[in-house]
């Protein structure tokens, strides 16, 4: 399955908050090509194709990532930091997933070339409809350079 | 007698020669006078008829009056040389006084003569007559007699004068010695009055009464000085220090040994840039500083300094400078405080309101999460399993989600509320008519109601665009909430002017509060009303407060149960 094309990464700890960004996205048939990793040590390991993804290219970029920020290990912030530093992978679309819209490290994110942010609301719902807008943007609307 | 060779009338002659001349004749031991000139008679007011003839010495005898008189006696020692000499002899001046005929008042009268006794000789060679000529020199004698008198009365009086210095050289040094002692303000020795009771001494008196008056002055001057003096001196909180205009040290108090921990001679003469870290040194700070007071009047610093065992304290400094009556600057005073603790306190303030920055945002964060998950997944199990529960079961699941909601609010107006304490005010002048209808227009698109709003003119105000919409959104939807369940809802806003402040009010007809518990409408969390009643987190009027606080102004609630209530916020005019 690693070398089928990804449309979307989600990198995310939360399982909860995982399993509910993938229902949202399946409900819009946005998840049928969805990567879920567990923090950011993972996500570069899956873009560059390394670790235990060292059989993935890192031409092989998905469409979009979601990235959550707070995550243990390496965070949202150095995955974005490294991902926009690398010719690459700087253009592969990326969506930061946040739980508030007062958190600090938005201002970075941007600075460091975030394409959006979506902060997650609690009501289910208003989740529901946020996810869902982003995956229909960033995976049919958008159009991806190549 | 008339001159046969001649014809030439001699005795007339002789008479009218101008001249004072007597022709005398020996006549041993007295002198006969036998011709005269006419000046000679006028000379000593006598008639020719009353002396031609007499003799010399019974015609002008001496002044009895005068003891000294010794013209007589001169004259007849000169005639008599004439006599024995046969020749001329020229007498020293004479005091010879004549006698005033008894018609003038009788008496003598002060005469000087400068006489002239020649002798006529006769064929035999014998002394046949004496010519006696004088000249009348009382004028000048007098003349020259005053000015003796009066040149002699002032060298007596001189050499008494000269005789009073030498001898009260002594004294008159002593009063330059007590003299040289006021000039250093020593006024303690007094100058001796002496028996004399001379122009010294009154002198001295006025001397020692002037010494005793600047003496208390001098006192009481010193006591103000040393008072200062001690003041400043014994000031330990404060390092007080006098610079010259090059920042030199030239005096401190007691407090730079505290507070810097140097002794006095060890910074006598140095710059007070040894203070100074050696970054603020080389920046040039110090000089920057002492510019500034010169050029302001004073100059304000914080920042760390150097005591002498070489640990660190936060100075407060003030610099000030001191100018002379030409308004030159001639120093500067310069007030130190260590501030380190208060330093501190405010370090560990910051890293405290830091901290509890974070935690909000971990709040925010954290506690969101496991929420989210608990409506997502409430959400989930009413999509998926929805049919297969009854209406309790879906009643239950429905409260699962009220209350995800609910504490989702509470996170968000709580982390709302803490952020206000560090938001700056950005104050614009505000369009207060223009703002209440923007929100009210806003809160339409989310609130449903049937009230009537009526705004009236409203004053504009002065303050942060974003957070004075948010206090009227708060008391517009609080309004708009309360007064839902009456008939006709009606709620009115309006300001007034009061000195310096406008003053907003927004009134509303609905539930109203009770006043006993108006306490506790502007709490944290603090409502008046269940959740059953009206919804709320208990936090919007909390805003409000702290909003208007922080512009300087207020807000205060009236209401009546059931009747309405009405909020007024103040706003400062500037």
């Amino acid at each position: 399955m690693e070398n089928v094309e990804v449309e979307v990464l989600l990198v995310e700890d939360n399982p909860s908050d995982a399993e509910l960004t993938i229902r949202a996205l399946k409900k819009n048939n946005l998840a049928n090509k969805l990567h879920h990793v567990k923090d950011g040590d993972e996500a570069l390991d899956y873009v560059f194709g390394q670790g235990k993804y060292a059989n993935r290219t890192v031409e092989n970029a998905p469409k979009v990532i979601l990235l959550d920020l707070k995550m243990p290990k390496v965070n949202g912030i150095e995955v974005l930091r490294v991902l926009k530093a690398d010719l690459r992978t700087k253009k592969i679309p990326i969506v930061i997933l946040t739980s508030s819209k007062e958190d600090p490290d938005i201002q970075t994110c941007y600075q460091l070339g975030v394409n959006s942010y979506v902060v997650k609301p609690v009501n289910f719902e208003s989740f529901l409809k946020a996810v869902s807008d982003l995956g229909m943007y960033w995976l049919l609307i958008n159009q991806a350079p190549k | 007698m008339e001159n046969i060779k001649t014809g030439i009338d001699f005795q007339t002659l002789f008479e009218a020669a101008p001249g004072l001349f007597l022709v005398l004749k020996p006549n041993t031991p007295d002198f006969t006078i036998v011709a005269v000139s006419e000046a000679y008679l006028q000379a000593t007011k006598t008639k020719r008829k009353d002396i031609i003839g007499h003799g010399l010495f019974e015609i002008f005898p001496d002044n009895p009056d005068d003891i000294n008189a010794d013209g007589v006696s001169n004259l007849k020692k000169s005639l008599d040389s004439v006599l024995a000499n046969k020749k001329m002899h020229k007498m020293a001046i004479q005091k010879y006084d004549i006698q005033r005929p008894q018609s003038e008042g009788g008496g003598f009268e002060e005469r000087h003569w400068s006489p002239l006794n020649s002798p006529v000789l006769n064929k035999k060679n014998e002394v046949e007559y004496i010519i006696h000529r004088v000249e009348d020199i009382t004028e000048f004698a007098v003349m020259k007699q005053k000015a003796k008198e009066e040149t002699d009365a002032t060298r007596i009086e001189l050499d008494k004068k000269s005789l009073f210095i030498k001898n009260n050289q002594e004294r008159i040094n002593g009063i330059l010695d007590v003299l040289l002692k006021y000039t250093v303000m020593d006024f303690s020795e007094k100058i001796p009055i002496t028996v004399n009771a001379d122009e010294l001494d009154a002198i001295a008196v006025g001397l020692n009464t002037l010494s005793e008056e600047l003496q208390s002055h001098t006192l009481l001057l010193k006591e103000s000085e040393e008072r200062y003096h001690n003041m400043v001196e014994e000031v330990e909180d404060y390092a007080i220090l006098l610079l010259d205009k090059n920042g030199f040290i030239q005096n401190w108090n007691k407090g730079v040994k505290k507070i810097k921990g140097y002794d006095i001679d060890e910074i006598l003469g140095k710059n007070f840039n040894m203070f100074y870290p050696s970054e603020a040194r080389e920046s040039k700070l110090p000089e920057k500083l002492l510019e500034k007071a010169v050029r302001k009047g004073k100059a304000i610093e914080e920042g760390w300094r150097i005591k002498k065992d070489g640990t660190f304290f936060w100075a407060y400094v003030v610099l000030t400078a001191l100018h002379d009556e030409k308004n030159n600057v001639i120093g500067f005073s310069k007030v130190t405080r260590d501030l380190t603790l208060l330093k501190e306190a405010e370090d560990k303030l910051i890293a405290v309101n830091k901290e509890l920055e974070a935690f909000s945002y971990s709040v925010s964060h954290d506690l969101r999460a496991p929420l989210r998950a608990i409506d997502g997944y409430a959400k989930i199990l009413e999509e998926d399993y929805g049919k297969m529960l009854d209406g309790e079961g879906n009643r239950l699941l429905e409260t699962v989600q009220f209350n995800a909601k609910k504490m989702g609010n509470l996170i968000d107006d709580l982390l709302a509320f803490s952020r206000l304490g560090k938001k700056e005010l950005t104050k614009t002048d505000l369009n207060m008519n223009e703002l209440v209808e923007g929100a009210l227009y806003e809160l339409n698109k989310s609130v449903k109601h049937q009230a009537k709003v009526e705004i009236k003119h409203l004053h504009p105000a002065k303050g942060d665009y974003g957070l004075i919409n948010q206090v009227v959104v708060n008391l517009l939807s609080n309004a708009l909430k309360y007064s839902s369940k009456v008939k006709e809802p009606l709620i009115e806003i309006g300001s007034e002017k009061k000195g310096d402040k406008i003053i907003y009010s927004v009134k509303d007809n609905g539930a109203g509060f009770d006043m006993r518990y108006v306490n506790k409408l502007f709490g944290v969390f603090q409502r008046l009303h269940t959740m059953d009643e009206f919804e709320g987190t208990g936090v919007g009027l909390a805003i409000v407060q702290r909003i208007l606080a922080k512009h300087g102004g207020d807000v205060s609630a009236e209401g009546e149960k059931n009747k309405g209530a009405i909020f007024k916020f103040s706003l400062p005019l500037k």
